[in-house]
């Protein structure tokens, strides 16, 4: 039986079964789910498909190739860690609302990956957006409301634009499967809108630093690692080779590092981090050589992994201390140890250090760049890989369990969160030492040679460095302190000036609106006075009616009939 | 923009001596007195953690040259042929990255409520015109 059932299928069954137990058997349930997912996608083979026929149209709600079976593997991973990770979740918590709609999430995010056609993607892509959202919303401070019904906005959003791009689609070509779409035509623009705006592209990027860091501590663990994740994959379906995107990517890679170094909140600091890591996927994307897709889906599964392990260090700081704050935080490495370990095990992953897992991830998209002839983007890409050690490798780590000590002193978290960063962090190591375990199952076969001195060696000179020019800003005290403070971003624009452009031409409407309206108003009572002076009962034709009005349109008639005889 | 909203653009607490707007000060309070808490790593520790951190520096820089000579190095972009290019680029970009960080803060640093002060200020509007309506 196994292998022939829609992955998304046992997650939304898990989610129908989660609100029915409790307590360790509810547990139990929770991890059952993806094991048993795990070894459903296992056992499907490339190629496999299942195609359904729905209101005329040839859907293929389940594809599975090598691409699709790598992000499968992935979700099941990632969502194994994230349910441990959950699992101390109590009443207080609202535990059932999360645990359910983590279920339904992971499973949305399956079946998206496995959707054959852009009729099963958009129903999945809108179900990523409406079951995540519980994830923030459970938090329940005015803000992550606010933030949840924006995210929700845009996402709905996004999936009508990519119902949109499908119908002139399948106008076009009579054809609804997902496959190389391109950028020739509306259909493909309105397609790579949709999907460029769960990709966080520069300016369509702000709900995830505005949503993310609203989360529960546990939901931004789950959010982390499947909408980005979706939407890198449609990428890598739809466009690959697509030039804009190396651009795009490139844009995506540099910009967030600068947020990140001025940013206060931690795990906002992660959602910078996470575009600027998204944008070495997109840009891999871009390019489109085998070489550079393979390092791009091979970053995305590594992201999922080194950022998880980031945002569960993160929201182990907040579940225990409250806080994420770097101006509120400093000096937990005495208290929490462990916590800080696992999280420099996912500080040194994601600066792509030697033996961990992004080194290798991060060179096949450099090389691809080279390859391709894209020279300019290449130091950009360099700039912006040094940069991530300074936001990801060094002030995460540093300000939460270093810097000037906070005077908290807590315990490290639940046992089940440590042994979720634990599973995280010896993935990471793990890939990183065995590359092979995970590029083995990469979409196309390339040789490519990671470990060799020359890269080793210039890939520990820009760290190094870039993590000595850090130190010496921290020791000329130059480095730029940690300010209780917001950074205004694209967010902005719809948070601050569209509503009051909305008040200020609302206004002027309005206040031309009540002129109009006095103008037309004053017209026809200046109209109705005059019918009232004249036919009223003090008017003119009022004073001898009726005989008087009589005699007198009699008098009208016989002059007019006079004149038209003379004439 | 009020001054209300602005959140000490630009200054850096702990790198300067208290400024000489004693009342504008008043409102930056708590990053002060958090950069004049004491380091959780004690001095010691930090100095040779540094020391170290410095002298890998120097390894690693110095190992340009015989990288450069045996080709250990397989240059695949012109650039790479540059003796000490990697650790300039990372110096270097690390450099800009901060000091043009620092620029940003000036132009984008808000205070901490600058949202939150907004949306209650419209909800305490939306209240008002609902008990104008009713």
């Amino acid at each position: 039986m196994l292998g022939s059932v829609p992955p998304f299928l046992i997650f939304f069954a898990g989610a129908a079964l989660v609100p029915l137990v409790r307590g360790p058997a509810r547990k139990a349930l929770l991890l059952l789910v993806p094991v048993v997912g795990a070894l459903n996608v296992w056992g499907l083979p490339a190629g496999h498909e299942l195609p359904y026929a729905f209101l005329g149209y040839d859907l293929l709600p389940v594809r599975a190739d090598r691409l699709s079976l790598l992000f499968g593997y992935l979700f099941h991973l990632a969502a194994f860690i994230a349910v441990i990770y959950s699992l101390h979740l109590g009443k207080k918590d609202h535990d059932t609302v999360q645990h359910t709609a983590g279920m339904v999430y992971a499973g949305s995010a399956l079946g998206a990956v496995f959707a054959g056609d852009f009729i099963t993607l958009f129903v999945f892509w809108e179900l990523l957006a409406v079951s995540s959202v519980f994830l923030i919303w459970t938090r329940r401070t005015p803000a992550a409301l606010r933030a949840g019904m924006r995210y929700l906005l845009i996402h709905v959003v996004s999936g009508v634009t990519l119902l949109a791009g499908a119908m002139v689609l399948a106008h076009q070509t009579g054809d609804l499967s997902f496959d190389f779409v391109g950028l020739d035509g509306p259909a493909g623009w309105l397609i790579f809108l949709a999907l460029g705006v769960k990709a966080a592209f520069p300016l369509a990027h702000s709900w995830l630093i505005d949503a993310y860091p609203e989360g529960t501590a546990t939901g931004t663990v789950f959010l982390s690692a499947f909408t980005t994740k979706v939407a890198v994959y449609a990428l890598a379906r739809g466009f690959p080779g697509t030039e804009a995107l190396v651009y795009i990517g490139a844009a995506m890679a540099c910009f967030p590092i600068f947020y990140a170094v001025i940013e206060n909140d931690l795990r906002r600091t992660l959602g910078y981090s996470m575009i600027n890591q998204i944008g070495f996927m997109v840009c891999g994307i871009g390019v489109g050589s085998a070489l550079a897709v393979n390092g791009a889906v091979a970053h995305a599964f590594n992201d999922v992994l080194f950022k998880g392990l980031l945002f569960m260090s993160m929201g182990a700081v907040l579940h225990m201390t409250g806080k994420t704050k770097a101006s509120e935080l400093g000096g937990l490495y005495k208290t929490m140890p462990i916590t800080a370990t696992l999280c420099i095990v996912g500080a040194a992953s994601i600066s792509a250090v030697p033996l961990f897992n992004a080194f290798v991830s991060k060179s096949m998209i450099m090389s691809a760049l080279i390859e391709d002839g894209h020279l300019w983007i290449w130091p950009a890409m360099l700039f912006a890989s040094a940069g991530v050690v300074e936001h990801a490798g060094i002030k995460i780590p540093f300000f939460a369990f270093f810097a000037h000590d906070s005077g908290i002193r807590t315990r490290e978290p639940p046992r089940n969160m440590l042994a979720a960063m634990g599973v995280a962090a010896a993935a990471c190591i793990l890939i990183g030492v065995r590359p092979g375990l995970l590029y083995d199952v990469l979409p196309f076969s390339v040789d490519y040679q990671p470990y060799t001195w020359g890269h080793v060696l210039t890939q520990l000179q820009l760290l190094a460095f870039a993590i000595g020019a850090v130190a010496a800003f921290h020791l000329w005290k130059r480095y730029p302190a940690e300010i209780p403070s917001v950074n205004l971003d694209a967010d902005w624009s719809y948070r601050r000036a569209a509503p009051w452009l909305v008040r200020r031409v609302g206004g002027a409407v309005a206040s031309a609106d009540a002129a109009f309206r006095q103008v037309v108003t004053g017209g026809v009572r200046s109209a109705l006075r005059g019918a009232f002076r004249i036919h009223g009962p003090w008017g003119v034709l009022a004073r001898s009616w009726p005989a008087g009005s009589m005699v007198l349109w009699v008098a009208i008639v016989l002059a007019a009939f006079l004149l038209f005889h003379f004439l | 923009m009020t001054d209300r909203d602005r959140a000490a653009p630009g200054r850096d607490p702990s790198a300067d001596a208290p400024s000489a707007h004693g009342a504008q000060d008043h409102a930056h309070r708590p990053a002060q007195d958090h950069a004049h808490r004491p380091n959780s790593v004690p001095a010691p520790w930090a100095k040779r953690i540094l020391q170290g951190l410095f002298a890998l520096c120097a390894v690693l820089a110095l190992l340009d040259v015989p990288a450069l000579i045996l080709h250990w190095r397989h240059e695949e972009h012109p650039w790479e042929a540059l003796p000490v290019l990697y650790p300039l680029w990372g110096f270097v970009g690390i450099s800009v990255l901060i000091v043009i960080s620092k620029g940003l803060r000036r132009l984008v640093m808000r205070s901490e409520d600058y949202y939150e002060a907004g949306a209650s200020r419209a909800d305490a509007s939306r209240a008002e015109e609902g008990d104008h309506a009713g």
